[in-house]
């Protein structure tokens, strides 16, 4: 903060000026939950209020009288103004209409009042320099709470006012209607404490304070004659005793100097007592949505972990769809080389007969077996290709059927009302919008096991392409027709050219030679298949848990998971606002006006009938 | 008419009776409390027990917060009774002041039944704070005879306890000394209090107290006039008491005495004694005023026992229809539930043949039958090796059950979620329970549980025991010939299957099979094929069986239709009990309670009761209001 009081003041009101944009943002947005939207029409009157208080940050203070019938308001107005303009009496009640009092000066359109509600009268006195006062009717007389009813016109009114003059008597002051019209009304008000009827009652301001202390900060109260009050200054005399303090209070060192703070002040109290309300509104329901969110994720885990189960049983299973990856793998690392020939002719020759055999790829596992980018080619062709009930039944062999979907819809659907979440459109109606989203979710989980499995094959081929394995493998291979070669050689030009000794090889020695070597490859191809699959089997199952444990995005629901996602988020910014008018407040609190009372905004809110 | 107080009393008393156990039967309906409406607080502390007993007067001097209620009771008892407090809502226990010898007639604790009694000790007792409800009483030589006085605590102060002692006061007593003040006469609370009072035909007296005389002369009749318009109160007596706090603290304050309605010249300074005033009341009659005030305003239409019963009247509608939304009928759902498969039916039916048969017949059948397996055996293999081992039928079933269960239970809930949609509050709360998310999943556990954990497949042999036992003794020619029919196929049955084995049947595959299970199941309880039909069945499958099924004569295809729905009744039922304990609990019963309440006898007995205390209390009201019974 900086030292410049000027300065600090305008730092403070642009805080505040956030604070309210940041209120106002937050009630643009949607949020499909009742208590989010409960808040939101809570703080939309708010706001309209606090527009009210901002508009007129600089006119002049209202100041509203406040309390039950025959308190003696009216003769208080009177004795502070020094003049009889306020009608007064024995009758009950005396005023029924609220009277608005203003200076000659004064223009009483600027105020923001509305001003036929009120009975205007400009009267010409010092007091009225830097306030208007408005004598209000009594709220313990009614009743009925209809609309245009005395008490209905004084809820109207009493929000209007910066300062609150609450007058009572020692019949009065613990009257249980008043108590309850106050608790609704000091919201976002200054509060002054007067007992009246000095002259004929006893001193109750002790036990008085004693009542008040709960709920609100009263650091004093005036014990005043407001009809002696009234003579003395006919005759031109200062009043004596608290209504001379309590006149000073009001013309003197707060009210002129300190009309800016005070207006921010109840402006800050009011939004932190909303904000506090809302607080709680969103608190108490938070429950039925964490439920709302356990359950999401225990129907998302469900998915995962039986989607994970049936992956693991058909990696298991398909032994020679790994073999094809894993040597069509080592070949392209290979390239063309005598054993790794061997290999691609082998390689061919399975999928040749696997292309029209049992072992052809036929679920989606398998699918991903053959390899993403294969494996995806594939799919798409399939998708096109497939209408949608051969679609369902992919879904139905693996992960859930229909009964599991209709299952989960419904216990989704419980927990979603319970939270107050009753927006259809969040939830998956329809059995076939569920099957839908049940296969893109058993995509994507395919997706990430495919590519998880070019990853498992890729490292597998890698660790036994190594050039060690590769020459001793080319070597062995050779070593045969190497072998072949020379005894072929020798026969030809040595045996039976050059000695003449031995006839040539016939078709005896070709065929069995020929025979030898298909099954010398043959053998080779096989301990390479097998030194290739060591290990393959634990990472299989290594992969199947990581894939069940692994936290992917989207299940069931994913309008209703995004709707908790705003949700909680809401919820966070909520509170944000919460706290940052809670601080504001605690820096304010050290430069507010001392001797005014207020409502103790974190108090809890009285119930107000 | 002392003789229709004593009827009226029995009445009362068998009324209270009832409505106490008509309450307790109808608690499911979610009642307001009892003691929360004014009429039963008016028959417990008021009418019962006051009705028939000898006369006595009950006066309690009441009124707003803060005014001098205690200074007035103190002038009444002639000496501090109750503490005078300068602070409001100072006076928080009653205390009561008895005539000599009234208490060995007539028991406080019966009179004052909701109250602590306490002997008075001293004054400052009043004014200590306890939830408890206290009464402190003392027995005043001055007090006149059969005369009760009260203080009461205040109606109008933020501390509510003390509204409902006085209420209960006000609902005791007979007489009431309202304290009103200049500040005061006009408050919105005080005069709904005094309205109740005026309601109830109680005598009231008004005293107005601190009055600013003489000059509040010529307001008083303003505001008396505006006090008893605005609550329908004709004021007794009517009193001024000046503000005067020495002479109130001393115990002197003056109360001047005015007629009503105002004479306008009347300027009286004589200070007269309240208890002598309330003494020179007609005991009598004021008695029977309030008794008769009391009566009628537990008899209103609006607010009395008319009202609650129709309260339930209407709550038990709610019942009504809930119970038409539930009906067992429209939930089961058993037009949609799965036929137990038809193979395995027909498995069955052979089994329990089996077991019918007996001496040669029985083993020439068992020896082709494992013959029969034999034979069948390497073609079972084939197939299994070639498509994977089958799944048994009845899993199948199974599972295609669970999907109606889950049918039957979305119907469920979709009717819930309507109800509760549409309904009032009467049963919110519990519809709420049973549709949240977690008894969902509860219910879906423990039916799924209990669905996996059941042996179907004997359930569907008891079943066929049960049918074909029916069969059997429905129609035993029919069943005679059949086992004529089946002793003569034993005979025949090696050229039978030489036959069959030589026209390639065996391991042909599905087409021979199909046709000689067809053959078979043409006669149902398989006559001539059984090595065939027996084993080939189970391994064509269904196809073979439904398509045989088609073939059956008209009879026995009946037979086999009842012997499904037999079966699907079952079924049925079981799910309806798994229902019963899983989910509803004892919902429907109370549904159904509730929905008769209004025909229980409990209810009947408190209807007949009020329309009896009716024709009591208008015979009552003709009686008084002759004025030669006034004395």
């Amino acid at each position: 903060m900086s030292n410049n009081p000027e300065l600090a003041q305008l730092q403070m009101l642009a805080e505040i000026d956030e604070l309210v944009a940041r209120i106002s943002r937050w009630v643009e947005q949607d949020v499909p939950w009742g208590s989010a939207r409960q808040c939101r029409s809570l703080l939309n009157r708010l706001l309209k209020r606090v527009d009210n208080l901002r508009i007129r940050l600089e006119a002049p203070l209202v100041i509203a009288t406040f309390g039950g019938t025959g308190t003696g308001k009216s003769s208080l107005v009177n004795a502070l103004i020094g003049q009889e303009i306020s009608r007064t009496g024995k009758q009950r009640p005396t005023t029924t209409k609220p009277l608005l009092l203003v200076h000659p000066q004064c223009e009483p359109e600027t105020l923001g009042l509305p001003l036929d509600e009120f009975e205007l009268h400009v009267v010409e006195s010092a007091l009225l320099r830097d306030i208007v006062i408005v004598d209000c009717p009594d709220m313990d007389t009614p009743e009925l709470e209809t609309a245009g009813s005395n008490l209905d016109l004084l809820r109207r009114v009493l929000p209007l006012s910066d300062v609150l003059i609450i007058v009572s008597t020692q019949q009065k002051y613990r009257d249980a209607v008043v108590t309850d019209e106050l608790a609704r009304a000091a919201a976002g008000c200054r509060l002054l404490f007067v007992q009246s009827h000095a002259d004929v009652d006893d001193d109750v301001r002790q036990d008085w304070a004693k009542q008040l202390a709960e709920h609100y900060e009263v650091p004093e109260l005036f014990f005043v004659d407001s009809l002696r009050a009234l003579q003395e200054q006919q005759a031109s005399q200062r009043p004596s005793g608290d209504f001379a303090r309590l006149q000073d209070m009001l013309t003197g060192r707060m009210i002129s100097s300190q009309r800016v703070q005070i207006r921010r002040a109840n402006l800050l109290d009011l939004a932190l007592e909303t904000l506090e309300l809302c607080v709680q509104n969103v608190d108490r329901e938070w429950p039925e949505i964490e439920e709302l969110k356990t359950a999401l994720e225990e129907q998302k885990h469900r998915l995962c972990g039986s989607m994970s189960e049936i992956l693991k049983q058909e990696l298991e299973v398909s032994s020679n769809l790994w073999e094809r990856r894993l040597l069509s793998r080592v070949t392209e690392v290979w390239g063309f080389s005598p054993f790794s020939s061997v290999l691609r002719f082998y390689n061919g020759l399975g999928s040749f007969i696997a292309s029209f055999s049992f072992f052809r790829a036929r679920t989606p596992v398998q699918m991903a077996v053959i390899g993403a980018m294969e494996g995806a080619r594939r799919l798409r062709s399939h998708f096109q290709a497939s209408d949608a009930e051969e679609r369902l039944e992919r879904v139905s062999s693996f992960g859930m059927n229909d009964d599991e979907l209709r299952e989960a819809q419904m216990i989704i659907r419980g927990y979603a009302r319970s939270a107050d979440i009753v927006d259809d459109d969040l939830m998956q109606t329809t059995m076939d919008s569920m099957r839908q989203t049940a296969a893109k979710v058993q995509d994507s989980f395919l997706g990430e096991a495919g590519r998880k499995i070019d990853y498992l094959i890729e490292q597998q081929a890698r660790r036994h392409t190594g050039g060690l394995t590769r020459t001793i493998y080319e070597l062995l291979f050779l070593s045969y027709p190497a072998f072949l070669l020379y005894a072929i050689g020798k026969n030809f030009f040595y045996d039976s050219f050059y000695l003449g000794e031995k006839d040539l090889y016939t078709v005896d020695f070709y065929i069995p030679a020929g025979i030898f070597l298909l099954l010398w490859s043959g053998l080779l191809m096989m301990m390479y298949i097998r030194k290739c699959r060591r290990g393959l089997d634990q990472k299989i199952e290594a992969l199947a848990q990581d894939l069940a444990e692994s936290r992917f995005e989207g299940g069931l629901f994913p309008a209703l998971e995004d709707a908790v996602r705003l949700i909680e988020h809401d919820r966070d910014s909520l509170k944000g606002m919460q706290q940052s008018a809670d601080n504001l407040r605690h820096s304010l609190a050290l430069s507010d006006s001392g001797s005014l009372g207020r409502k103790d905004p974190t108090a809890l809110p009285t119930t107000v009938k | 008419m002392n003789e229709l107080f004593q009827e009226s009393s029995t009445v009362v008393r068998h009324l209270a009776d009832a409505i106490q156990t008509l309450d307790q039967r109808a608690s499911l309906l979610k009642l307001k409390d009892l003691q929360t409406h004014e009429w039963h607080e008016t028959l417990r502390q008021k009418l019962l027990p006051q009705l028939g007993e000898k006369s006595f007067l009950i006066a309690a001097v009441v009124g707003g917060t803060n005014i001098g209620k205690s200074v007035i009771f103190n002038h009444l008892a002639g000496f501090s009774a109750s503490e005078v407090c300068p602070l409001a809502s100072g006076t928080k226990h009653a205390t009561c002041l008895v005539p000599p010898g009234f208490t060995e007639e007539f028991k406080l604790t019966q009179i004052f039944s909701d109250f602590e009694l306490e002997p008075w000790s001293d004054a400052s007792k009043a004014i200590m704070e306890s939830d408890e409800h206290y009464l402190f009483w003392k027995t005043s030589q001055q007090t006149p005879e059969n005369l009760l006085i009260l203080d009461t605590p205040d109606v109008d102060s933020d501390a509510p306890v003390n509204w409902d002692r006085a209420d209960m006061i006000r609902r005791a007593s007979d007489v009431l000394i309202a304290v009103l003040t200049q500040q005061k006469y006009n408050d919105a609370v005080v005069k709904k209090f005094f309205r109740k009072a005026a309601a109830e035909d109680k005598a009231i007296l008004v005293v107005f107290n601190q009055c600013d005389l003489p000059d509040d002369e010529e307001y008083w009749p303003l505001w008396l006039e505006k006090f008893c318009s605005e609550t329908d109160i004709l004021p007794e007596f009517v009193y001024l008491a000046p503000r005067d706090k020495q002479a109130a603290q001393e115990n002197r304050l003056p109360f001047y005495q005015r007629s009503w309605p105002a004479q306008p010249e009347e300027d009286l300074q004589q200070a007269h004694s309240l208890l002598e005033d309330l003494s020179q009341l007609h005991f009598a009659d004021i008695k029977l005023r309030s008794l008769r005030g009391s009566l009628r305003s537990l008899m209103d239409d609006e607010l009395g026992i008319p009202a609650w019963l129709n309260e339930i009247r209407q709550r038990s509608g709610v019942y009504q229809s809930a119970t038409a939304h539930l009906g067992d009928d429209q939930l089961a759902g058993s037009e949609h539930w799965p036929a137990a498969p038809n193979s395995l039916v027909v498995t069955l039916i052979r089994e329990w043949w089996r077991d019918q048969r007996e001496g040669w017949s029985r083993s020439v059948h068992d020896f082709y039958n494992s013959v029969g397996k034999g034979v069948m055996w390497p073609y079972r293999k084939a197939k299994e090796s070639f498509s994977g081992p089958e799944e048994p039928l009845i899993e199948v079933y199974r599972k295609k059950e669970w999907s109606a269960i889950l049918e039957t239970v979305k119907r469920v809930f979709d009717r819930l979620e309507f109800m509760s949609e549409t309904d009032n509050k009467v049963l919110s709360e519990r519809l709420k329970s049973l549709l949240d998310g977690k008894s969902r999943s509860d219910l879906f556990r423990l039916l799924e549980n209990s669905h996996t954990a059941l042996d179907l497949e004997q359930e569907l042999r008891e079943t066929v025991a049960t049918e074909m036992k029916k069969f059997q003794q429905d129609s035993p020619q029919s069943y005679q010939f059949f086992k004529r029919i089946d002793q003569i196929s034993a005979a025949v049955r090696p050229a039978t299957s030489v036959a069959l084995f030589m026209v390639g049947f065996g391991p042909a595959g599905d087409a021979a099979a199909q046709a000689v299970a067809h053959s078979a199941l043409g006669s149902v309880v398989h006559v001539a094929g059984d090595v065939v039909g027996g084993t080939a069945a189970a391994a064509v499958g269904e196809t073979a069986v439904s398509s045989g099924a088609s073939s059956l004569s008209a009879n026995l295809e009946a037979r086999f239709r009842a012997l499904h729905a037999a079966f699907v009744a079952h079924r049925v039922t079981w799910l309806l009990e798994q229902l019963q304990n899983n989910l509803w609990g004892s919902f429907l019963e109370d549904l159904q309670t509730g929905a008769e309440m209004c025909e229980s006898e409990e209810f009947k007995a408190v209807d007949e009761l009020t329309h009896q205390l009716q024709r009591t209390i208008e015979t009552l009201a003709i009686q008084t209001s002759s004025p030669s019974t006034a004395e």
